[in-house]
């Protein structure tokens, strides 16, 4: 894409209407680029995004780094859970385990790039073949954030093969559990916050 | 978005207009009816998916026949360049074919005099998120042809994934107009191939899988104009039932159901979409369909028969209003969608009276022969003997009779069922054979498990509630998933069949029959066939590029005749081909009975032209060669 071009493209940003601020969060996380998993197709974040959402801490970090902050924050489950109910499980399953999209809870990944933060963003955002359409424009980023992390919550694989887990997230980690979940789990968790943890 | 007419539009197409008038002013016909159907009387044209009105799919030429089919070899072949789903038949009229494609259902105009040639094509840009409500895949079913009156140009109809109906100058591809027939974020999609009656072009709905509420509709072809719109649940006001509904067959049921066969609101909700295939009688001047599967899947959450889904239909053309209206599977418990092929006949009954009849393979395994005048019930038969959860059709009630072994309901995971949710027959358009009074069906062999559970209402998600597991039917290979599918010849007065083989695969597409003696129809696994129809003894076949899930269809070029089918695997049997082999999820569910399809063929769409000793228009090397600038 040339220079100028993506200078139009952010004009346009700016003119139909997104907030200044957008305008300046896209340019300061210019160093990650974010690619359509078929076609490598840079996504249009800002352009497509819903306006809400969008400039919560977590996203603007998660633009920067392409690290989503949410994973293993308690808190956020309830919202990812209900995302996930909304949009994905018709397909891939209550819990993940696949339908008509192939299951999400364990750690096969037809697209490898799909066990790293970001790449499991851009599957959900610009979508992948077939019916697995995108998900850009009616999601909003902040929900997509806790979304992964539901999706990263309900898999029952081997800790030793998720690669999206830190050495001490594996160390800690424990395969899902639906009883746990309905039983406790939610409740508990829903009492907390879904933001970036302090350290 | 709101129905989209613009003046731009508008003014393209009075100019256009200009032009068409005075090339049709030598020929211009007394209505543009009776033109379609003389169009469709010529071997050269194939002007609707089923051929003709009947839908019959028989065509009367004998160039090609069990003697020299043999012989068939291919003339020519075009890829579409997309993948997933192709299913229908191409159209050809005036020496153009015309073929439709998946999402983002791309439309081609070739030259058969030298098809190497695209005319015009037709590539809209879509919402790509209408690929997120799709319900199997992103297929479409093919395009239907209005031949113009004069004042306005000859018009192909085509449906998008994203709710559009768009009406394009046949001669130069131009959109003449496009109307929202349905919103995509409420699950609302098109498959369909739409369905010209004189000068209003009808198109059913899609997306029972969200809860969508079934409607058909009709357009005024010239402007994109709403004329009526009918709906298969609600008051009777809506679904268009009036005082004389079911005068022959009360007991079929009449006034309130549409409404009282729902609990509260749940019809609001309760799908019934049609997104199967139209036949027309213009004598009688009423048109056929089936209505589709009550939403959700779960019959817990929708208590009562749930009417109007399920139901075939005779309703009159100019108004939508119903004559009849027979309610096949009251309460479905096991998605069977009852939107399939309708095949116009006459035959005589078993007392000796000629009638006009209906004829469809539904998907709940049974084959239903009725009057299309009045909706009498003629004759319904298993598909094959291996249906189990109806013992037989009361002929007199027309209810089915259950067995309860093979009923599903919450807390229960009902097994061993057949046929499975994709129905012994679906959506493939099959033949029928009036000099041999045979239709020719083609069929799943699939079983199925079913276990129900509780979901919410969600306006633009799936509503379904039921997990499956699909494996063949008994006369199949369990152990490998092989034997999924039958082809039969069907005698709808007597019920019997006259011949019947089995198949790898299902023969998910249907059928072509001919004078030729022949039966034509595609594989899942990417074979073109050719069988004696009065014995049902293969004769020839020739492998494709890949699965088909459409049927062939057949017409005379410049004294030669071909045969043409689409190949392009997908749809319900090829939702799982996205998957890669090595997923451990990929068996699960709607998936698991073609797991092995993918050690046979891959997607790729196109179309493949046949003809004796492929004889084609480039025989002579000189045509559409490049013979410098001019
Ligand atoms: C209409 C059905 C449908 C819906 C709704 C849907 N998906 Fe998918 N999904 C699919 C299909 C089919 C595939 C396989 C596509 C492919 O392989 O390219 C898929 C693939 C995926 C993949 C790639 C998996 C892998 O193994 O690499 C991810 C991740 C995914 N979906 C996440 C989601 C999420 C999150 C949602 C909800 C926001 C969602 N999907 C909604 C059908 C759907």
């Amino acid at each position: 894409m040339t220079l100028k071009k993506i200078y139009k493209k952010w004009a346009c940003v700016a003119l139909t209407g997104a907030s200044m601020l957008g305008a300046t969060i896209a340019t300061a996380n210019a160093q990650q680029v974010f690619r359509n998993t078929i076609t490598g197709e840079e996504l249009k974040i800002l352009e497509v995004a819903p306006k809400e959402g969008r400039d919560t801490p977590a996203v603007k970090s998660f633009l920067e780094t392409g690290i989503n902050p949410y994973i293993g924050v308690k808190g956020c489950l309830p919202r990812g859970e209900e995302a996930y109910l909304v949009a994905c499980s018709g397909c891939h399953g209550h819990l993940g385990e696949g339908k008509v999209g192939p299951g999400l809870n364990d750690n096969y990944w037809t697209y490898p790039k799909n066990t790293t933060d970001k790449g499991l963003f851009e599957t959900i955002f610009g979508g992948a073949q077939g019916m697995m359409g995108p998900h850009g424009g009616d999601l909003q980023l902040d929900e997509v954030l806790a979304l992964i992390a539901w999706i990263r919550n309900l898999n029952i694989g081997e800790a030793k093969d998720a690669e999206w887990l830190t050495d001490a997230q594996k160390a800690s980690f424990k395969p899902f559990n639906a009883k746990e979940w309905d039983g406790s789990g939610k409740a508990e968790a829903a009492k907390e916050q879904c933001t970036i943890p302090a350290n | 978005m709101k129905q989209r007419i613009t003046t731009s539009m508008l003014a393209s197409a009075s100019c256009m207009a200009v032009a068409a008038a005075l090339q049709f002013a030598i020929t211009a016909p007394a209505s543009a009816n009776q033109k379609l159907v003389e169009l469709s009387k010529s071997n050269e044209n194939w002007i609707m998916p089923g051929r003709d009105y009947s839908s019959q799919n028989y065509s009367p030429m004998t160039q090609i026949n069990v003697e020299n089919v043999k012989k068939l070899r291919t003339a020519w072949s075009f890829s579409t360049g997309l993948l997933h789903g192709h299913e229908g038949t191409p159209l050809v009229v005036d020496g153009l074919m015309y073929v439709h494609t998946s999402f983002p259902n791309n439309t081609f105009a070739l030259d058969l005099n030298d098809p190497g040639h695209i005319i015009w094509q037709h590539k809209p840009k879509q919402d790509p998120a209408a690929r997120s409500v799709a319900c199997c895949d992103l297929v479409n079913r093919g395009l239907a042809y209005w031949p113009g009156d004069g004042k306005t140009p000859a018009l192909i109809i085509k449906t998008q994934l994203d709710g559009h109906l768009v009406a394009l100058n046949a001669k130069t591809g131009e959109e003449f107009w496009k109307v929202e027939n349905g919103d995509i974020k409420v699950g609302q999609t098109l498959t369909q191939a739409p369905y010209v009656i004189k000068d209003l072009a009808l198109v059913g709905s899609s997306g029972a899988e969200l809860g969508v509420r079934g409607h058909t509709t009709a357009y005024n072809v010239k402007t994109g104009e709403q004329v009526w719109r009918v709906y298969a649940t609600g008051p009777d006001s809506e679904v268009g039932i009036g005082d004389d509904f079911n005068k022959a067959n009360p007991h079929y049921g009449q006034k309130g159901l549409g409404t009282g066969t729902w609990e509260g609101d749940a019809w609001k909700i309760g799908g019934g979409t049609n997104w199967g295939w139209y036949a027309y009688d213009p004598e009688t001047n009423l048109f056929h369909y089936g209505s589709g599967n009550p939403a959700p899947w779960n019959e817990t959450m929708r208590p009562g028969d749930n009417k109007w889904t399920m139901t075939i239909w005779g309703r009159d053309a100019d108004t939508g209003q119903a004559k009849f209206g027979y309610q096949k599977t009251p309460h479905d418990e096991w998605d069977y969608a009852g939107v399939n092929v309708m095949i116009l006949s006459e035959q005589k009954d078993k007392a000796g009276k000629m009638r006009k009849l209906l004829t469809h393979p539904d998907r709940n395994g049974i084959v239903y022969t009725l009057d299309r005048e009045n909706g009498d019930l003629v004759s319904a038969n298993k598909l094959d003997d291996t249906v189990n959860w109806v013992k037989q059709v009361d002929l007199k009630s027309g209810l089915p009779v259950r067995d309860p072994e093979y009923s599903t309901y919450m807390d229960h995971k009902g097994k061993e069922i057949c046929p499975s949710a994709m129905g012994y027959h679906n959506q493939g358009h099959d033949s029928y054979d009036p000099t041999k009074e045979l239709f020719y069906l083609g069929i799943n062999h699939i079983c199925m498990d079913w276990e129900p559970f509780m979901l919410p209402y969600r306006a633009g998600q799936f509503f379904v509630g039921a997990t499956l597991w699909m494996y063949p039917g008994p006369k199949g290979d369990r152990q490998n998933y092989l034997g999924l599918g039958q082809i039969k010849a069907y005698n709808a007065i007597s019920g019997e069949y006259k011949w019947e083989k089995m198949e790898r695969f299902s023969v998910w597409g249907g059928t072509l029959a001919t004078a030729g003696n022949l039966v034509f129809y595609g594989t899942l696994d990417g074979f073109i066939k050719a069988r004696n129809s009065d014995t049902g003894e293969l004769l020839w076949k020739h492998k494709l590029p890949s699965g088909v899930i459409g049927h062939p269809m057949t017409f005379e070029h410049k004294g030669t005749q071909y045969v043409a089918i689409m190949y392009g695997v997908g749809g319900w049997p090829g939702v799982g081909l996205v998957f890669d082999l090595q997923d451990p999820t990929a068996g699960l569910g709607a998936v698991g009975a073609f797991k092995n399809l993918q050690n046979y063929t891959q997607m790729g769409g196109g179309v493949q032209v046949f003809s004796l000793d492929g004889k084609n228009p480039y025989d002579d090397v000189n045509v559409g060669e490049w013979t410098g600038k001019s």
